[in-house]
């Protein structure tokens, strides 16, 4: 066990980095889960995606501002690809994103085999430790915010307005006049690409990025969103946009704080905890039912 | 005008459960018309409306509109001209959004959506307001702001008739829209469905639950039995019929063949 004090005195810059970068995966859940009411289980592997792509191409030597659009690119068509297995043959979502996310995985193997050889016989210096704990705070930072007011101004947008009519049901977003299709092939998009902007940035704080780093995102975000609407009881779209954010922060700092203080040997027992944390604020969130 | 030619709608075609529910439907609404369609349980006035709205597709017969063939289209193409008010009222407004919200994407029908523009400006609120003072409707302006998943079925029903004016539909269908009210806001939406469907002339296809006041409120009756019309009745030849001599003759119970029941 580590003392707290010395775990925040270490890690805490690193930390809300951290907790900063999964609002964006909160988002991702929030738009897809209660927007979009579908359940696109491919942010898991979009987070990896993010990260695994972001750290190889970083390491071919890259510039990072490229890199990140590159992965975020990436991230968008693996939301493309959910949304047309669902739009064109008519799977239901969450078997589409299963599919893709299985598919997914093996090509993240494949982009990291690639970074092996591209990286074998280079310095192992690679351009993530060319930046202080501090530099990634702030360039987490102020991709997140620029990335959260779009979120926010998209969802208040008329075309905001027509993703949330979709998520009420096929009949009526039709006879509105909305297109169907297409609404829920930009959700997925526009969500994924906020999973793996998250992806790339953990990569870029952690310094370290495998197959496995989106392990239990879609959890995460549900988890943000369920705690951050108990804590802020929203009643508008704006309100509950920043739930997600609190929820987020929140949940991330406290699992990050606990899983160093455990020193990591005893990760099992915290993600029962972190289990029975969640179970419990979806018992608290079902006794009084959300307003938005 | 809208035209309806020789339609038939055919469930389960080729099973055994096969059912016929519209055997041969021809009728002519003419512009600004309101049309009843009258008739017991199963003898297809929801199917008719349902095939009218798009929800399901005709087996043979041509619907047109004007001079335009639209049997092909599919509901979001066809939602430019038709707006329907169901019974499911899921059917007729979103629920996830307030009362102003669902206005605002009314009026945005069919237009390209921005992503940054905000969906509501002051002015348009204001406008939107305006129009909830102007239905009156048991104080339906106070629940501008709430999310329609939590105001009543009246004023759902209320607000899906204002959307089909936003948007500009030139038909109107509905079907039961008061079905599960008490009888006074079940008047009052009745009335408020007449005044709008009358200031705005709208072409207007419904089905009431209560069949005497579909005669009353309609132009034109139509009569239909087991998938067929069986009476069309307009202008003074509609004045002269009273309500049992359209009921007497469908008060009886078809044989289960037609009911689509294996036997």
């Amino acid at each position: 066990m580590f003392p707290l004090e010395s775990v925040l005195a270490t890690n805490m810059v690193n930390i809300i980095s951290l907790s900063l970068a999964f609002i964006l995966i909160g988002l991702n859940v929030y738009l897809s889960s209660q927007v979009l009411n579908v359940t696109d289980l491919t942010c898991d592997a979009s987070v990896a995606l993010g990260g695994c792509s972001y750290g190889v191409l970083t390491l071919c030597g890259i510039h990072p501002v490229v890199a990140f659009f590159v992965s975020v690119c990436f991230g968008a068509a693996a939301g493309f690809l959910t949304s047309s297995l669902v739009n064109n043959i008519k799977i239901e979502p969450v078997l589409a994103s299963i599919i893709i996310l299985t598919l997914l995985q093996t090509i993240i193997v494949k982009i990291l085999d690639f970074g092996k050889i591209a990286a074998t016989g280079k310095d192992e210096v690679s351009v993530f430790a060319s930046f202080s704990a501090i530099d990634n705070a702030i360039i987490t930072f102020v991709t997140v915010s620029v990335l959260f007011m779009f979120f926010l101004k998209m969802m208040n947008s008329e075309y905001g307005l027509a993703m949330r009519v979709y998520g009420d049901g096929q009949i009526i977003s039709k006879s509105l006049g909305i297109d169907t299709k297409g609404t829920l092939s930009a959700g997925l998009e526009i969500g994924n690409a906020f999973a793996a902007a998250a992806g790339a940035l953990v990569a870029q704080i952690t310094g370290t990025f495998d197959v496995a780093m989106g392990g239990g995102a879609f959890v995460f975000g549900l988890a943000a969103i369920i705690i951050g609407n108990r804590l802020l009881l929203p009643g508008t779209i704006k309100a509950s946009v920043f739930g997600c954010l609190v929820g987020a922060v929140i949940y991330k700092v406290l699992t990050e704080v606990v899983t160093r203080m455990l020193g990591g040997s005893e990760y099992n027992s915290i993600a029962i905890a972190m289990a029975l944390i969640f179970l419990i604020a979806i018992i608290q969130d079902s006794k009084t039912r959300r307003i938005t | 005008m809208i035209r309806v030619e020789d339609v038939f709608v055919v469930f389960y075609s080729g099973s055994p459960l096969e059912r016929i529910a519209l055997r041969g439907i021809n009728f002519t609404a003419l512009d600004g018309e309101v049309v009843s369609v009258i008739g017991n349980s199963g003898s297809g006035r929801t199917t008719l409306l349902r095939f009218l709205a798009g929800h399901i597709g005709s087996s043979f017969g041509r619907l047109w509109f004007n001079k335009t063939n639209i049997t092909g289209q599919s509901l979001p193409e066809r939602s430019n001209l038709f707006s329907s008010v169901f019974y499911d009222h899921n059917t007729g407004t979103a629920e996830n959004l307030t009362v102003i919200e669902n206005l605002a994407i009314a009026n945005l029908h069919h237009q390209t959506r921005s992503v940054f523009e905000p969906a509501i400006s002051a002015e348009m609120r204001e406008m939107f307001i305006e129009q909830l003072h102007g239905v009156d409707f048991m104080g339906m302006e106070q629940l501008a702001d709430v999310r329609v998943a939590n105001i009543s079925k009246p004023h759902r029903q209320v607000l899906a008739l204002m959307i089909a004016v936003i948007k500009g539909a030139q038909v109107l269908l509905i079907d039961e829209h008061s079905t599960g009210l008490d009888p006074e806001s079940s008047k009052a939406l009745t009335e408020t469905t007449e005044k709008i469907v009358r200031s705005q002339k709208i072409t207007t296809i419904m089905a009431l639950n209560d069949p005497k006041l579909a005669l009353d409120m309609a132009d034109r009756a139509l009569v239909l039995n087991r998938g067929q019309v069986v009476c069309n009745f307009s202008g003074e030849e509609k004045k002269r019929i009273k309500p049992d001599d359209i009921f007497a003759p469908l008060n009886v119970i078809p044989p289960a063949k037609n009911l689509g029941i294996p036997q």
